[in-house]
């Protein structure tokens, strides 16, 4: 059986693939002389990057945030919904439906009406973000709960457990795979969420920050602040993979 | 079927946790009871690391840890290889000369029956009725050599001539086939 795969190439490659597409790039800028404000070189780039790095890192810390509570309400808010839709059947009837048709709109399009209902403030912004990534959490938690083994819940009940035992000692543990997958789609959603936002209102953040060079054909910071919108989704996705990763290896001990 | 995240010696105190009893009072019946099915040194691993008939003897400890009046066992070792089917019944009859625990176990294998049995109530399907009551005279404690006696034999025989006439008769009835599942022997060890 081959062993696990070298370090060098799990790392070093996809790093010599993104430094080989920057060059390629920049020789594509380069030789075609493509003006900065329709597409700038990636030296360019970095060179903006470090020059107003102060400034990008405040509209990122604001994006951010805003990103990381989203994320952190939409989990919090998407598991105890599901919990409470698997013990409630009736819960379940009236809603389950409403969850799935919300699934299938493009909630996106309804960003306009969070900035109408709750003001220009970064409330609504979160509210929005946490909307957009509370559904595939609930959906995904609730599918884990209900799929509990069912021998599992057989044992707790000839066991005489309560509806409440077996909820947190057999269906929340085996609903945990469930939940971390959903939690690395909210992850992306929230920052999703949130950008989309500022691009209706926000006077800071690097939604805000894009929208508003645009017109001024600021194109070297619009790439600027797109790679600290990458550097911000990668770190709320790279703790939340983290984070599952421990969670998988708690629940089958491999 | 044992919990995935939890390790032997939790996986056989879970019913002690549902049951909200004091788990300090279970902890040495717990290792007792797992040092019986021979997996002293096992404690710690998950259900992962353990082979069918290990994960299957973890859970015969859970189902003993709190004392049950009665044990209800369908097709227990069903899933298991014939050799590992072995050394589980011969951890059964251990079990139960230690703790004499009355047992109702489905199987439809007539050996097992035979082997582990006090009374083996015979069972035909469509209806499932019960067609005879067998008491198995073997004393205790029991090896799985006794299986070998021409007795043994002979109850077994006697035992699949009963299934068998009661698939005669189901065969008689309109509309059930001749793939009609076997029969299921239903034993009891009694106290």
């Amino acid at each position: 059986m081959r062993g696990r795969p070298q370090l060098s190439r799990t790392v070093g490659l996809p790093i010599a693939t993104a430094v080989m597409l920057c060059v390629l790039w920049q020789i594509i800028v380069t030789a075609n002389g493509i003006p900065e404000y329709i597409l700038p070189a990636p030296f360019d780039v970095g060179r903006t990057l470090l020059a107003s790095l102060p400034n990008l890192l405040a509209h990122a810390s604001i994006s951010g945030t805003e990103a990381v509570a989203a994320f952190l309400l939409a989990t919090l808010l998407g598991f105890v919904a599901a919990a409470v839709l698997t013990y409630s059947p009736l819960l379940r009837d009236i809603f389950y439906p409403a969850i799935v048709g919300f699934q299938l709109i493009p909630k996106v399009a309804l960003a306009p009406l969070f900035i109408v209902w709750l003001g220009t403030e970064s409330a609504s912004r979160i509210t929005f973000a946490t909307f957009l990534s509370f559904f595939p959490v609930l959906i995904s938690t609730l599918t884990g709960l209900q799929n509990a083994d069912p021998t599992a819940v057989r044992l707790c009940r000839s066991l005489t457990a309560s509806d409440w035992q077996t909820l947190v000692s057999v269906r929340i543990p085996f609903s945990l795979p469930y939940f971390l997958s959903a939690t690395k789609v909210a992850a992306t959603l929230a920052v999703t969420g949130i950008v989309v936002a500022e691009f209706i209102t926000a006077n800071a953040g690097l939604g805000f920050l894009i929208l508003s060079s645009g017109p001024r054909m600021e194109t070297l910071t619009i790439f600027a602040a797109i790679f600290m919108l990458c550097i911000v989704g990668l770190s709320l996705y790279g703790t939340v993979a983290l984070l599952e990763r421990a969670g998988r290896r708690w629940f089958t001990g491999a | 079927m044992l919990l995935p995240w939890k390790n032997v010696l939790e996986n056989v105190l879970f019913p002690i946790r549902i049951l909200r009893r004091p788990r300090s009072e279970y902890i040495d019946r717990a290792h007792a009871l797992i040092e019986l099915v021979g997996l002293t040194g096992f404690e710690d691993k998950r259900p992962h690391e353990l082979s069918g008939g290990m994960r299957q003897r973890v859970a015969i400890c859970r189902a003993l840890i709190y004392d049950p009046d009665i044990l209800l066992m369908d097709e227990p070792f069903s899933a298991l290889d014939a050799i590992t089917r072995d050394e589980m019944n011969d951890a059964l009859l251990d079990i139960w000369q230690r703790y004499t625990k009355t047992a109702l176990f489905v199987t439809h294998s007539i050996r097992e029956a035979v082997l582990l049995a006090d009374r083996v109530l015979v069972m035909t399907n469509r209806p499932s009725t019960i067609i005879e009551d067998v008491t198995i005279p073997f004393v205790r404690p029991r090896t799985n050599e006794i299986s070998e006696t021409p007795e043994f034999m002979q109850i077994c025989s006697y035992l699949r001539s009963l299934i068998e006439q009661g698939h005669g008769r189901g065969r008689q009835n309109p509309g059930t086939r001749a793939t009609v599942r076997k029969s299921r022997v239903v034993q009891g060890t009694g106290r």
